[in-house]
This record gives C-alpha cells, structure tokens and sequence, in this order.
C-alpha cells in the first residue's frame, strides 16, 4: 500500500528538483527535466482512474489536448498568455468534457470502456484535425508564448524560470492527488478496483465515485495539455491522436500504476530513453516497447515494484 | 410485532426459467429467520432480490414499511440491510482491516472525505476494531485476505457485513465448506450477536439451522414449501419428503 | 448524378471489402479470445510492406499475395505462443495492452527495414488502367479488389457454416469453456484464429497497398479503422464484419465527398453511439 503521508524523501526530492537548474550548466537537461515534468502530471492524472480505479481509459489524450489546444487557441491566437485566465479556461472545459465524456463512458466497463474513451478522443483528435478555423487543422497551432505569471508582464520567458513554474505546477499537483490517494476518497477508489460489486452491497454509490475520478483526472491531464503547449509552443493534431493514450498509459504502467509516484518515473524512464537512445539510434521505440512488454510479462508491478521488490530482499537477507 | 421484512408474490424468471415463484415471506424485528432448501431452490437468487442485486420480474419487497422493490444495493445498504455472500466476496489484496474499514467508513458517511489520510478518522478506526474484535480477527487485521484460511475469511464475509450496523443481515450459507469446528464457533459467533439485529440465514446445516432459528422456510423449485417453527417443520411431510430425505 | 453515384457506390464497396478483410480478423480474435489485438494493424502494415519487397524483386504480385500472409502467419505464432499464452491467466487487459506494445515495436522495425517514405505498391499487370463499366472509366484494379473481397467473404462463409471448423469458431466465440468441456484443444483453436486473423490482415495489406499506399502510421490508421468495423459489426460475428465493412466503406466514402469536415467526426461518433447503445454491434447477437 502506498504510504499516507507524504514522506521526507519527497521534499528532498523537490529540493533538489529546485537546485537543479542552478547546479547543471546544461540547457537541454533543464529541458527535457521540464517535459519529465509535464509529463509528470499527464501520467498521474491517468493513474487515478486507471491504476486507482481500475477503470482502463484509452482516451485520456483527449483531456491533454483539450486543455493543450485551449491554452494554444488562447495564446496564439487571442493572445491571452496569463496563467489565471488559461488555467481557469482549461480547467473548465476539461470539468464539462469529464462530466459528459464520464457520464456516458462509465456506462460500460473492461473492453467497451476501453474502446468507448479510445472513441471519445479520437471525436476530439477528429475536431483538431479539421476544424481549421479553429484549431489550425493538421497544420497546428504555432506561436504558443511562454506564460505570464498572474502579474502582468511577469513572463517565465527564461529556460529556468519556465522550469520553476512547471516544477511549481507539477510539484501542487503532486500534493493534491497524493492527498486525494491517502484519503477515504482513495481507498474507496482502491475499493472499486478491487470489487466493485462489493463496494455498491456496502453502500457505495460506484458510479459517482468513478466519475468523480474521471473528472479530477481529465482537470489534471487538462493541466498537462495546458503545460505541454506552453513547454513546446506549438500544438498539433498528434497530440491528441489515440496512440498519444497509447504512449502515457505505457508510462504509468512502466512506472507502477496504482503509485502516483510510478507514472511519475515512468514518464521519466520513457522520456530519458527517448532522448538518450533518440541521439545513438532512430530505434528507440523497439526498446521502449520491449521493456514495456518485459514489465508487463514479468514485472506487473513497474519500476516501483522492483523497488520494493528489492527492498523486501535486502531486509530478509 | 411489526414485520421488518415482507415479500409478496416474489417471483423471478429468467427467460422462461422460473426461478422464483409468488413466494410469500415475513421476518418480524429481532427474529431470526432460516431459509432451507434444496441446491438450485432459488434462495440465493431470493436474496439477491432483496439485496438489490437482482430486478424481480413481479412482486413486490417491502422493507421497514418501505416499498423498496427494485433498489440498488448501495441504497439498501443505506436502509439497514446488509448481505454476505454464498461464495467469498471480499477484497483479497487488501488487509482484513481494509475490508471492514470500507464498509465502516461508507456508514460513517466519511468515504468521500478526501483531503484528511484514511487512517486518521477516529470513529471510523474504533468501529472498525469493534468489528473485528466481535469476530475474533483483530489479530490477523494486517493480514492480506487472499492469505487468510477459508475460515478466517468466511468470518470476515460477516465482519464486513456487520460493519454498517444494520437492521437485517442476511447470511447467505455461514458455513459453507466448514469443518465442524469452524462452523460450531461461527455458530456462536451468530448466536452472539445482538438480539435487536435481526437474521436472515440460508444454511443447509441442520444443526446450525436448529440452533439459531426462530422460524424456518422451506424452498423448494422457488416455491415455498412449509413455512413455521422448527419443529413443525421438520415434522412436516411434504418436507421430509423433499428434503431431509427421511 | 448517376454516373458519380456509381463510381462512388463502386468507391465505398472496394473499400469495405478491403476494411471487411482486415476487420475479420481482429473480430474473430476478440470474439475468441476476448482480447483486442492493437497489433493488428501492425499485421497489416507487415504484410503490406513484405509485399511491397516480393513485388519489386520478384515483379509477382500474386506470388506475394500468398508468401506475405504466410511470413505474419509467422510473426502470429511467435506472438500468441511467445506473448499471449503466458498471460492467459490474466486480465484480459493486460493482454490487450501487451499486444499495444508490440505495435509500439513492429512500427518501430518496419521504419528500420523499410524507411519512413510514403510507398506504394504496383498493381499487378493488366490492371493498371482501367475499363468501362456502364458507361464510365473505372479502374481495373479497384474491380479486383472488389472481386477478391467477394471471393475472400463467400470462402469464409462457407467455412463457417459447412465445416467442422467452422462451427467449432462459432461455438467457441458463443463459449468456449462449453467447447473445451467437448474435447476440442481450445488452445489450438486459439492459435488459429490468431495465426489466421494475422494472415488475413497481412492479405488485406498487400491487397490494400496499390489504393492506400504504405506510410509511417498506417497501422495505427488502419487499426482504427477496423476497430470501428468490429464495433459496428459486433464484435466475434464475421457477417457482422462484412456488413460492418460495406456499411463503414459507403459511409466514409460519401461521407468524404459530401462532408469532408464532419465525416472524420462522424464515424468516431458512430462508433461511440454503437459502444454505448447496441454494444453487441448493429448486426451482433444480443450479449447475454
């Protein structure tokens, strides 16, 4: 069981997340920190449901480019680059889209639901594709600017500033969905997974609890979407695209579902391979899948469940 | 004595399968009532029509006065009634503690409280170690269920029931595959509850039957046999005919 | 008017019975298995790329028509035998999203063989040009693949319903605990359909290449695609797979020349309609 409160380990963590940029004279690892960041959160919103709930959601891209194309549209196009107004916008629309997209999915369960929310987001990739006027079409929406840090004219224009805002963001998010986990709430969630038809012959009302989940989790990955479009400045239909569900659901099982902590290191773990092996071969992919394929067959668990694996075997030694 | 529990003209099929038929049935406030039966008499399916788990087809269950045919089971929990399960069906990968906390935790109303840790709400604590101390697994309460003995997690099936304090439980078959030890303690277990929670078991141990009930129904093809006090019927020869195979 | 109908109607049938073949596949292994093979669109992609090789080096299109199948039949035996069978005990989904991870790396291994360029696969000769069909130029190749659906469609048909084989499929995808308690090696059966599900989107692929073209992300494309058909089809019914098919192939078709901007839209709609309404499919039997 994950532990309740928040450990000590975890504000050395931040810590040293904070000192990074200050510490390593490079550029492009503060970069690819902040899209392990971004990614961060996408990958924990998608554990609530997924390992929390158990509830397998193909889909959960949609909620990432809801709230990527909302911060793209109001950035590039309205010039409206305030972090108020866009995280209010996108969390609002990923709140109506969870409530509806929710309502509907979690009338089915296993298989359908999962081809159900693989439906969904490709109706939304659909709406990216060809609603030009609105979206820019296959094209994209270039000219993201970097966001303006509620005060007006206070831009996290440099690389580092950038990364402390995200590292704020992700670090608020972290909290929050640790706090949701540890709580009643999220052992009732735990419960769902577990049995569902026990927890209604205990008193639950499941579906309000899944979509709940459903919600919480399409504001978070909305504020992922929100965080991505700022990070690269440019949004484009690809993100929305089913296999983008294919890629973070792949992070949060490599991680550990059911962790938050997991989904975090998988994204991390997918996207240091990404880059490490991207510059050594165009072949990283084969490798990724691989080792998705290996945790999958032998280590269900993920990363967090060779850690604990290997903790268990060092105290009985 | 006012009636906790009536069913009327109960019946269930399934698509042309009759297995219910216009059963008649009242349980009065604080009585322990048993259900008997051959395999396949539709008892559990009786259950699972009063526990919400099921639609009937016709008729009607009417639960502390209420009318409350056709409700889903979270509401009939909310009611006072709480059911155990023929077949284990409990959280294996959680803890025994778990397992009661949850159920405690939706009666305390606290299941939806989600900023404060699971572990630090009071009430919900104490009424989850009451629960497990009535059943005597207080000392396997960190114990993962899958790792309990069959036993252990039949009194956990009732633990987990008893956990939201309810007006009727209905036990579907205690102590099913049992040694007789087992059964003999989980017979006094059941004895031992309070007199003001009222029983409904469906068993096919005679003993436990003949120990624990106030009155016994006979269901037979969905229909219901003989209906009344231990006594008269096991001397009854409609039922002895049919079931006690005397 | 007449004339744009009929090129059209021809449009969407050669390409519903190009997405019939690949879909029929995908639905027999879910209707046996219970598992969503995301793979299979990666079977298709092998096959149509195998094909492409075959037909620049040896110039026979038919050759490559039935070596390709055979070489994913392959690359389906080692899956299901490497992969699948030791999660059998599973959840289900965790084969489901297994299978997602070796789309993850034939996509990848495709790309590495074959490079990222758009190709396209010659038809075979004398059907390059076309021919007049009731007064209009129709292309050739278009009607063979029309023609070979059908054949494909009758063959399959008359497996299911006049073999032994055929009705063991059957009965497994009703249930399969019934068929194995009746003495039949399930798990064979189940290497079978996967193996044959394989091939036949391989087919699929190299019959689609001189229409469709081979690309990087043709198989998440095409996957989607036949997902859609099984969806609407039913899944686990093959005629629900042709009539799926034929329906989807006409829809998307008109729907591309009348309403370019919501046809997209639209058939993921559909399909979101289909899964919460009629989730046994428009032609599928009712779930128990």
């Amino acid at each position: 069981m994950s532990k309740v409160r928040l450990q000590p380990g975890y504000a050395v963590a931040l810590l040293v997340l904070l000192t990074f940029p200050f510490v390593t004279p490079s550029g492009y690892s503060i970069t690819v920190l902040t899209e392990i960041l971004v990614f961060g959160v996408f990958a924990m919103s998608l554990d609530l449901i997924l390992g929390y709930t158990g509830m397998p959601s193909f889909g959960h891209a949609a909620f990432f480019g809801l709230g990527a194309y909302a911060t793209a549209i109001l950035s590039a196009k309205l010039g409206v680059s305030n972090l108020g107004p866009v995280l209010l916008v996108t969390v609002a629309v990923c709140i109506v889209a969870g409530l509806i997209l929710g309502w509907l999915a979690i009338r089915t369960a296993g298989v359908y639901f999962l081809m159900l929310t693989l439906a969904f987001a490709q109706m939304i990739f659909a709406a990216a594709q060809k609603w030009t006027a609105l979206t820019g079409g296959s094209n994209g929406l270039p000219g993201v600017r970097k966001p303006e840090v509620f005060v007006p004219g206070l831009v996290a224009a440099d690389p580092k500033a950038f990364y402390l805002l995200i590292l704020g963001l992700f670090a608020i998010s972290f909290v929050f969905l640790h706090r949701l986990a540890s709580s009643p709430f999220g052992r009732s969630l735990v419960g769902i997974r577990e049995n569902e038809s026990r927890m209604r012959a205990i008193g639950y009302n499941v579906r309000r609890y899944k979509l709940a989940a459903f919600v919480i989790a399409g504001a978070f990955g909305g504020v992922a979407g929100m965080m991505y479009a700022f990070y690269n400045n440019f949004v484009a239909p690809p993100d929305v695209y089913w296999t983008a569900s294919g890629t973070v659901l792949l992070m949060v099982l490599i991680g550990g579902a059911g962790t938050l902590v997991g989904p975090v290191l998988g994204a991390a773990f997918f996207l240091l391979v990404q880059n490490a092996l991207s510059s050594a071969t165009p072949h990283w992919q084969i490798v990724m899948g691989a080792v998705f394929i290996i945790f999958i067959l032998f280590v269900r668990q993920g990363l967090v469940g060779l850690w604990t694996q290997g903790w268990a075997k060092v105290r009985h030694a | 004595m006012p009636e906790l529990l009536l069913l009327e003209q109960l019946s269930k099929h399934f698509s042309g399968l009759h297995v219910l038929r216009e059963v008649d049935l009242a349980v009065e406030a604080g009585e322990r009532r048993a259900i008997i039966g051959p395999n396949g008499a539709g008892k559990t399916t009786l259950f699972n029509l009063v526990s919400g788990e099921l639609l009937p087809s016709a008729g009607r269950v009417l639960f502390d006065g209420q009318d409350v045919t056709g409700k889903p089971p979270e509401q009939m929990c909310a009611l006072g009634l709480a059911r155990t399960f023929q077949k284990n069906n409990l959280f294996l990968q959680l803890t025994a503690h778990e397992n009661v906390r949850l159920a405690v935790q939706a009666h305390e109303g606290a299941a939806r409280r989600w900023f404060r840790p699971w572990d630090s709400l009071g009430g919900v604590n104490a009424r989850t170690q009451e629960v497990l101390a009535a059943m005597e697994l207080w000392p396997r309460r960190d114990e993962l269920v899958k790792n309990l003995s069959y036993g252990e997690q039949r009194q956990l099936e009732i633990a987990v029931a008893l956990a939201a304090r309810p007006k009727l439980l209905l036990l579907d078959e205690p102590t099913a595959g049992m040694s007789p030890a087992e059964t003999a303690r989980t017979v006094q277990m059941i004895a031992a509850l309070p007199r003001d929670l009222t029983l409904l078991i469906i068993e096919h141990d005679m003993d436990a039957i003949f120990a624990l009930a106030d009155r016994i129904a006979v269901l037979n093809y969905g229909e219901v046999l003989a209906d009344g006090e231990p006594e008269a019927v096991k001397a009854d020869p409609k039922v002895q005919e049919v079931y006690l195979g005397v | 008017m007449f004339d744009f109908l009929f090129v059209q109607v021809l449009n969407g049938v050669a390409y519903g019975l190009l997405i019939f073949l690949l879909a029929a596949g995908l639905t027999l292994i879910f209707g046996m298995m219970d598992v969503i093979n995301l793979a299979h669109g990666s079977f298709y992609m092998v096959g149509a790329y195998v094909g492409l090789s075959m037909v620049r080096q040896t110039h026979n299109f038919w050759l490559a028509l039935v070596v390709a199948p055979l070489i994913v039949a392959v690359l389906g035996l080692v899956v299901q035998g490497g992969f699948l069978r030791p999660l059998y005990g599973r959840l289900q989904l965790d084969q489901v999203i297994l299978t997602f991870g070796l789309a993850y790396m034939l996509a990848d291994a495709v790309r590495w063989i074959w490079g990222a360029g758009v190709q396209t696969i010659d038809p075979p000769p004398g059907f390059e040009g076309g021919a007049e069909v009731l007064g209009n130029f129709y292309p050739t190749y278009r009607l063979l693949v029309i023609g070979i659906g059908m054949v494909i469609a009758l063959l399959l048909w008359l497996i299911q319903e006049r073999t032994r084989l055929g009705s063991i499929i059957r009965a497994g995808v009703s249930d399969k605990e019934m068929v194995g308690g009746l003495g039949v090696n399930v798990g064979l059966v189940f290497t079978g359909v996967f193996v044959f599900g394989a091939a036949l989107a391989a087919f699929s692929g190299v019959v689609a290449g001189p229409i469709l073209g081979l690309y990087q992300g043709m198989d998440s494309d095409t996957l989607i695609i036949a997902l859609m058909v099984v969806v609407v089809g039913g899944l686990g019914t093959l005629t629900g797979a042709f009539w799926g098919g034929l329906l989807i192939g006409l829809a998307d078709t008109f729907g591309k020349v009348l309403i370019p901007e919501f046809s997209l839209f639209l058939t993921f709609a559909v399909m979101a309609l289909v899964l919460l309404f009629r989730p046994s499919g428009l032609l599928g039997r009712k779930l128990a």
